[in-house]
């Protein structure tokens, strides 16, 4: 196994961390949610969630500028400057700016679970897609709109949770 | 560029991000209510060793290789801006970090626990080591920027 | 003990302002002064190391001398002064940040 080929090995776990760690700890969060009462088993299995998502997002960030170091060593630059490495990495900072806004308590959980989800599985597919045919200013309005999109998604399903309890009830 | 450099410049990059994400980790551990001192700590003096080493094997490389073969080659292109302005930006601002990441070790490591009992001082001391995330993801992204121009 | 380790935390801090103010001074300075920059070469070899060394010479004699000054002083409220110069190297150092980026921009447009 060569060094690029591990690299990419790794970086591929990290987005399966990162991505994986983003959707349960979206899916305990609304099942912790439906009673309004976030129990310490609930409150563990979402900080456990959050925990493999940074570790996903650490390997993400190091074996991706790994990959860069080898371009730049390679004399091959074209990528370093290309629309897809740039609206990944607006997209990881989107992540990082996100979290710290949760954590501090200024972002509004129905957003920022949206804006979480959202770039995690934006910065995914963008990884994924080879010969991508959009501008910047294009992936990025196709990113918010689906920030949008995905935060009604989530409403809705929020609301059919609580429902479901309520007659349950 | 020798063995040598090519070595030094991944390490130089390879840490350097690793410290940004270290002060990142110490801005977001800053946050929290209820710290986590031994966390905070070793977060905080693995970016400041970082960001040293980062400093040094960067600088070497800048000094012995960039002036003479890379920048020549930037200049010679259609992006001469990736050098008088960003690289001319990110050599001097990176000179910032060392010391706002030595005043956030300096203020975990001697305060501590206290560092809980008063909220107001702990948010001061979060914002000295924000500023050295942000400033770091800015040099990182320079570095990219830079990279791209001298070998597009 | 408090204030002994506030006094440490706020001598760094003032010297990290003062070293960061010199880089962006120097910085500037010495996109139009060539002697200054020309003796920093003749001195340090390179202007950027020179810079370097200077804001680190200068945060260490800085820090020193807040130190020793402090130990005579027994300033009330010691830990909201500290704080608010936590806050001054937070603030300062972003606007350098800006200010650095800006001048290379306005220098390359050749407006400055």
């Amino acid at each position: 196994m060569n060094l690029h080929l591990f690299l990419v090995f790794a970086h591929i776990v990290g987005v399966v961390l990162g991505t994986g760690g983003a959707t349960f700890a979206e899916i305990f969060y609304l099942k912790a949610k439906r009673d309004g009462v976030f129990e310490p088993l609930e409150v563990d299995y979402l900080k456990t969630s959050y925990f493999v998502l940074r570790v996903g997002l650490f390997i993400i960030v190091l074996s991706g500028f790994g990959l860069l170091v080898l371009l730049r060593l390679n004399e091959f630059g074209d990528p370093l400057l290309g629309v897809k490495l740039w609206a990944k990495l607006l997209i990881v900072l989107i992540i990082v700016l996100n979290a710290f806004l949760i954590q501090a308590r200024k972002m509004p959980m129905w957003l920022g679970s949206s804006l979480s989800l959202t770039s995690w599985y934006t910065a995914t597919i963008l990884g994924l897609w080879r010969g991508i045919p959009y501008s910047f200013g294009q992936i990025i309005i196709f990113y918010l709109l689906s920030v949008m999109v995905v935060a009604y998604v989530l409403h809705i399903i929020d609301k059919r949770i609580l429902k479901s309890v309520t007659i349950k009830k | 560029m020798s063995t040598s450099l090519s070595i030094f410049l991944t390490i130089h990059v390879i840490i350097g991000v690793l410290g940004v994400f270290l002060f990142g980790g110490v801005s977001l551990g800053l946050l929290k209510k209820k710290i986590s001192v031994k966390m905070l700590k070793y977060f905080s003096l693995g970016g400041l060793i970082s960001y040293l080493i980062a400093w040094v094997l960067g600088g070497h490389y800048y000094i012995v290789h960039y002036g003479s073969k890379v920048k020549p080659i930037i200049k010679a292109g259609d992006m001469t801006w990736a050098h008088s302005i960003v690289m001319e930006a990110k050599e001097h601002i990176f000179l910032f970090l060392p010391f706002l990441a030595f005043v956030s070790v300096v203020s975990i490591w001697t305060l501590g626990s206290s560092l809980d009992e008063m909220p107001k001082f702990k948010k001061a001391v979060m914002l000295v080591s924000l500023s050295a995330f942000i400033i770091g993801i800015l040099i990182a992204l320079a570095g990219i920027v830079i990279s791209g121009a001298a070998t597009i | 003990m408090l204030e002994k380790k506030l006094k440490i935390i706020a001598s760094f801090t003032l010297a990290s302002i003062a070293s960061i103010l010199f880089l962006t001074f120097a910085t500037i300075y010495s996109e139009f002064n060539k002697p200054f920059k020309d003796w920093l070469v003749l001195t340090f070899n390179h202007h950027w190391v020179g810079k370097g060394v200077l804001a680190v010479v200068i945060f260490f004699v800085v820090a020193i001398l807040h130190w020793l000054a402090s130990l005579k002083m027994h300033p009330i409220a010691v830990d909201t002064k500290v704080r608010r110069a936590l806050i001054s190297l937070f603030i300062v150092s972003i606007l350098a940040t800006l200010v650095v980026i800006g001048f290379f921009i306005l220098h390359f447009m050749k407006i400055f």
